[in-house]
């Protein structure tokens, strides 16, 4: 894995403003996946989004941990829902 | 210019307390986050009001000159403007001093509106912090024809005024996003460039119909060969010409998969879905004499086996 894909999980927090704690404890929980280089906690970049998503729902929205993975888990069946809805669509217009 | 009623976009009165304002935010906010509705662009656009109606009405300032000029907010900006070039320093001194309160706000997060009554360089406490990170994700709309999607190719074409040569691999879906990395808006704070996400809409004009990696399309099958079989060449979705055995008594409906000549499967080099041909008997219906008179020999044959 090259090095530019990583991000020091400090260097994240100083730039977006949040607490090293609330990282740390996210991954505790399982929210969000770090990587561990010699002692050293990275984000990879491809996590960002996810990892900048759920800072979104916690810090706007005032969603605590558990409720994050809720919903989460939730977007990730409509998600399924939709792709199974977008193939079954495609199957009707046979029948058009 | 359209005018936004704040309260109304949280559903208050004008009479509502602070808390009440606060309160209203975080229900619409819970309701309308964009990345609870990542797909509803009005869910976006009413997010964004509501961004700004909590930004207004949140700050006693702001409120104050928002309820004073209410729809004629543009008619009292100007006419405070013209009071400030004719009533000295002090007023200018004030009006000066409100604006260096709005801070961090991000113009181009807000609508027209409320750029012209508080400025593009007043604003808000930022809502997201990520966004002094990276740069804002950028979303692209892009159509192409189906005959282009079976074949990876490279296209060019312009975003934000920046000119992009992408490779479309072959197989893409309908409806299907890609991300172009770092083709998104500038990041703040030396942060990374966004995203830039495009949306592929195909457009499919030809007698194939798709449904994921396989093609179905119909083949017209004359009666004759339907009831004693024979030879036939269909022609595939690349123009190949493809000989096929019709089986005696086939019916209309019959549906036969040839494997493999499909669509290619997305980055999936040398793999490609199925090919559903679906006879459709076309029974004549311009007879001559001789041959109603032939099927009606036929039909006699039939009543007596």
């Amino acid at each position: 894995m090259e090095s530019e894909d990583l991000i020091v999980v400090e260097v994240f927090c100083t730039i977006c403003e949040v607490e090293r704690t609330l990282i740390d404890e996210l991954e505790e929980f399982g929210l969000v996946q770090l990587q561990h280089v010699d002692g050293i906690k990275y984000i990879h970049t491809e996590h960002l989004p996810r990892v900048e998503k759920i800072l979104r729902f916690h810090n706007d929205l005032n969603i605590n941990k558990e409720g994050i993975e809720i919903v989460l888990n939730l977007m990730d069946r409509i998600e399924q829902q939709n792709t199974k809805l977008n193939y079954l669509e495609m199957k009707l217009k046979l029948y058009e | 210019m359209e005018f936004i009623d704040y309260y109304k976009v949280l559903g208050l009165t004008k009479s509502a307390s602070e808390a009440d304002i606060k309160k209203a935010y975080r229900k619409l906010a819970r309701k309308l986050h964009p990345d609870l509705n990542p797909d509803d662009k009005e869910a976006n656009v009413k997010f964004q009001q509501l961004n700004e109606a909590n930004t207004v009405l949140s700050n006693p300032e702001n409120r104050k000159k928002y309820d004073k000029y209410g729809k004629d907010w543009e008619r009292g900006e100007e006419y405070e403007k013209y009071q400030q070039q004719n009533q000295g320093q002090q007023r200018q001194q004030h009006a000066n001093s409100g604006q260096q309160s709005y801070g961090n706000y991000e113009g181009e997060d807000f609508s027209d509106f409320f750029s012209s009554m508080f400025g593009q360089s007043g604003g808000r406490q930022s809502q997201r912090s990520q966004q002094q990170f990276r740069g804002q994700d950028l979303n692209a709309q892009l159509s192409i024809d189906i005959t282009e999607v079976s074949k990876t190719h490279k296209k060019e074409f312009t975003v934000n005024g920046k000119n992009i040569r992408i490779t479309i691999p072959a197989g893409i879906e309908d409806q299907q996003t890609i991300k172009i990395k770092g083709f998104g808006n500038e990041g703040t704070n030396n942060g990374p460039k966004g995203d830039l996400y495009i949306t592929f809409s195909i457009v499919n004009n030809t007698p194939f119909k798709r449904v994921g990696n396989d093609l179905y399309v119909d083949y017209d099958l004359d009666l004759y060969t339907a009831i004693l079989g024979g030879d036939i060449t269909v022609t595939d979705f690349e123009s190949n010409k493809l000989k096929l055995k019709v089986t005696a008594g086939t019916q209309s409906g019959t549906k036969i998969r040839l494997k493999g000549k499909g669509f290619p499967v997305y980055k999936k080099d040398d793999q490609f879905g199925d090919l559903y041909v679906t006879y459709v008997v076309k029974i004549p219906t311009q007879l001559t004499e001789k041959e109603k008179e032939l099927f009606n020999e036929l039909a006699q044959l039939s009543k007596i086996n």
